[in-house]
């Protein structure tokens, strides 16, 4: 387990480059990409005093590594700004929403990992049947359509026509809010009527946003699954007389979910990007509704910032936890 | 001057008679597949649709004036894809094809409309992003040492952002529109092209062809030009031809998301979302234009898919045993 310690720190500390690197990208498109026609419009109707202490406030006389630093503390201190649509500080704003939205990009995982690998396994065990057709026809057309395509599909057949499941907006709150994630939260204190609620407002977003991605983790699922079976150690243990399904389910998945898992991780940011459509389309108050109606009203620049900072740590923790998982897994990453 | 040409064709035929042979194959193969088939014939549509959609347009329209005139049809349809009129949020009907929008607008001749703009989008962001991919890739697996640890770290900064997210915050801060959208996925979309580019190099330098050539005295530049470029190529087609798909869903999630091109020009993923108000009783409003979107995207995803076995060696040569075996 030495080894691993070794590991671990050798990912931590590149870590900290990736999260730095990062936020120059957003410096830059939020500072020096809309800044400047900002500068040039205050110009033209401020005095120079006025100009001046502005550019103090903000911290544009100084030289751009200094405004950086700024900047990243900024960030790291919560304070965001205000948001020109609803008034208030940017980071209360978002406090609120953003939980539901990882919410839904968990679900959206899970029902990815759910639908996504048993049709892989299906259609590598029964290569060129016609069941493996009808999979990898299904996998080309999951992740052909549009996230918006299968959400309005998925809610108007199972909301609208069928209704089976509510279809828009969030579930009942749980009677305390610890975390925001209303599902989480009704566990928490043991709400059980908020709890199914919440499961049954969840479902139909978290499939519509999970069913493209599911597409894509079949078919890797399928192929991957087929190289490892035509390897060595999988006629060894044919050989030894093992049923085919124990070959399969334990000796060659073993190998065959380590891409699986960087996959699914990577996928992650996918599903918070793609949560702006499906909250958009469900009418779910998260951060992704929020922010593309701050674009759309009002092109309100701090809260997509805001969001995207947001959204680029957890995308950057949850693939730090996956390759520490993913070390754990496979001995060979951690040399 | 034929008999030298024709003498010239046979010879140029006898020289590359294992290349024919490889291309016949592939050919085949591509042939042998209808899924690939049915992706190439619906890209073919699209592109054409995309490259002269307003002038068919006219056409389609000048032919059913044609008829109507003729008495041959009852009703005259209208494809008025800008002019607002009476006719508002009409289902699918003989007079307009796929119903209309709020403003009566014609949702056929605006979908027709609007896969020109996708077709712009997916052709400007590759044309664009592939060659700087190329060429950073190159280098970066190429050269090694200093300026690959370079390249790789400013790639890593980008491949840190969901795609999306990324656009979604470069377009904003550019200002809605058609340009800062493109530019937007463009910034996106290099990172991908140069790491591809890169793991191929890296893998094809090690092959004992490129120390031959160094062994004789090549250049770098004509090593990379002559040697390595080529080799990259045909995962180069294959990532492309699928990746057409995904720059037009990013892109249609972009307009969808209001930071694509304005109103009142047609696009695609923006029309879907002006529908969203107007479910479930207009459904055609929002899922015809998104069928469109997914039916663009399909055929590049399959036609793709079928170029990747075409194009995988393995492959070729284990259908190759098949048809010998069945001839034999």
């Amino acid at each position: 387990m030495a080894e691993y310690k070794y590991y671990l720190i050798r990912r931590l500390l590149t870590f900290i480059p990736t999260i730095l690197g990062a936020l120059f990208i957003t410096f830059i498109v939020s500072h020096v990409v809309p800044m400047m026609p900002a500068k040039a419009g205050f110009a033209r109707h401020l005095n120079l005093e006025a100009l001046k202490r502005l550019e103090q406030l903000y911290h544009l006389d100084k030289p751009w590594w200094e405004q950086f630093a700024y900047y990243v503390r900024d960030l790291f201190t919560g304070h965001w700004g205000t948001s020109m649509m609803s008034g208030r500080p940017i980071f209360e704003d978002l406090r609120d929403y953003y939980p539901v939205t990882v919410q839904l990009a968990i679900a959206g995982e899970a029902l990815i990992l759910l639908i996504g690998v048993p049709l892989g396994i299906v259609a590598a065990m029964k290569q060129d049947k016609w069941i493996d057709y009808v999979i990898r026809v299904f996998s080309l057309v999951a992740y052909s359509m549009p996230y918006f395509l299968w959400a309005i599909g998925i809610q108007l057949l199972f909301y609208w026509k069928l209704g089976w499941f509510p279809g828009i907006g969030l579930g009942k709150p749980p009677a305390k809010i610890y975390t925001g994630m209303y599902l989480l939260d009704s566990l928490l204190c043991g709400d059980w009527s908020s709890f199914i609620d919440n499961l049954r407002h969840l479902f139909l977003p978290a499939f519509s946003l999970a069913l493209p991605n599911a597409g894509v983790i079949a078919r890797l699922m399928r192929g991957s699954l087929l190289d490892a079976l035509s390897s060595e150690y999988i006629d060894y243990t044919r050989m030894k007389g093992l049923p085919e399904r124990m070959v399969v389910l334990k000796h060659a998945m073993k190998n065959a979910i380590i891409p699986i898992i960087t996959v699914g991780g990577l996928m992650f940011g996918g599903l918070l990007g793609g949560a702006f459509i499906t909250e958009t389309v469900f009418a779910l108050a998260g951060a992704g509704r929020y922010t593309v109606m701050a674009v759309l009203r009002s092109m309100d620049i701090p809260v997509i910032m805001a969001t995207t900072f947001l959204i680029v740590m957890t995308y950057l923790l949850v693939n730090l936890v996956v390759d520490l998982l993913y070390g754990a897994v496979d001995p060979r990453v951690r040399l | 001057m034929f008999k030298s040409l024709k003498e010239r064709y046979e010879k140029w035929k006898f020289k590359n008679a294992a290349k024919i042979e490889e291309y016949r194959l592939m050919f085949y193969a591509f042939k042998r597949s209808p899924l690939s088939v049915a992706g190439s014939i619906m890209v073919i549509i699209f592109v054409i649709l995309g490259v002269f959609g307003p002038w068919i347009l006219d056409g389609i329209r000048g032919l059913m004036g044609f008829l109507y005139s003729h008495g041959i049809i009852r009703t005259e349809p209208s494809f008025n894809a800008f002019d607002w009129s009476l006719d508002v949020l009409q289902p699918p009907s003989w007079k307009h094809w796929f119903g209309t929008d709020d403003y009566g607008r014609d949702i056929f001749a605006r979908s027709m409309l609007g896969i020109q703009v996708s077709l712009v989008y997916s052709l400007v962001v590759l044309v664009v992003a592939i060659p700087i991919g190329i060429i950073l890739g190159l280098i970066a697996g190429y050269y090694g040492g200093k300026v690959d640890e370079v390249i790789s770290r400013i790639t890593d900064m980008f491949l840190a952002f969901p795609a999306l997210v990324l656009a979604m915050a470069i377009s904003a801060s550019l200002g809605a529109g058609l340009m800062s959208a493109i530019i937007a996925l463009i910034t996106v979309w290099w990172p991908g092209y140069v790491r591809l580019i890169r793991g191929q190099v890296l893998s094809v330098k090690e092959n004992l062809y490129i120390e031959a050539a160094r062994a004789v005295g090549m250049g770098n530049f004509s090593i990379i030009v002559k040697h390595i470029l080529p080799n990259v190529i045909s995962p180069l087609i294959i990532y492309t031809t699928m990746d057409i798909a995904g720059v037009v869903l990013t892109g249609a999630n972009l307009s969808f998301l209001g930071l694509g091109a304005q109103p009142p020009t047609p696009e695609l993923g923006r029309i879907v979302f002006d529908g969203l108000d107007y479910l479930p009783e207009k459904w055609w409003y929002s899922l015809i234009p998104g069928f469109m979107l997914f039916l663009f995207a399909l055929g590049f995803n399959l036609l793709g898919d079928g170029l990747r076995d075409v194009l995988d060696p393995r492959f070729r040569r284990r259908l190759e045993f098949e048809v010998k075996g069945e001839k034999e």
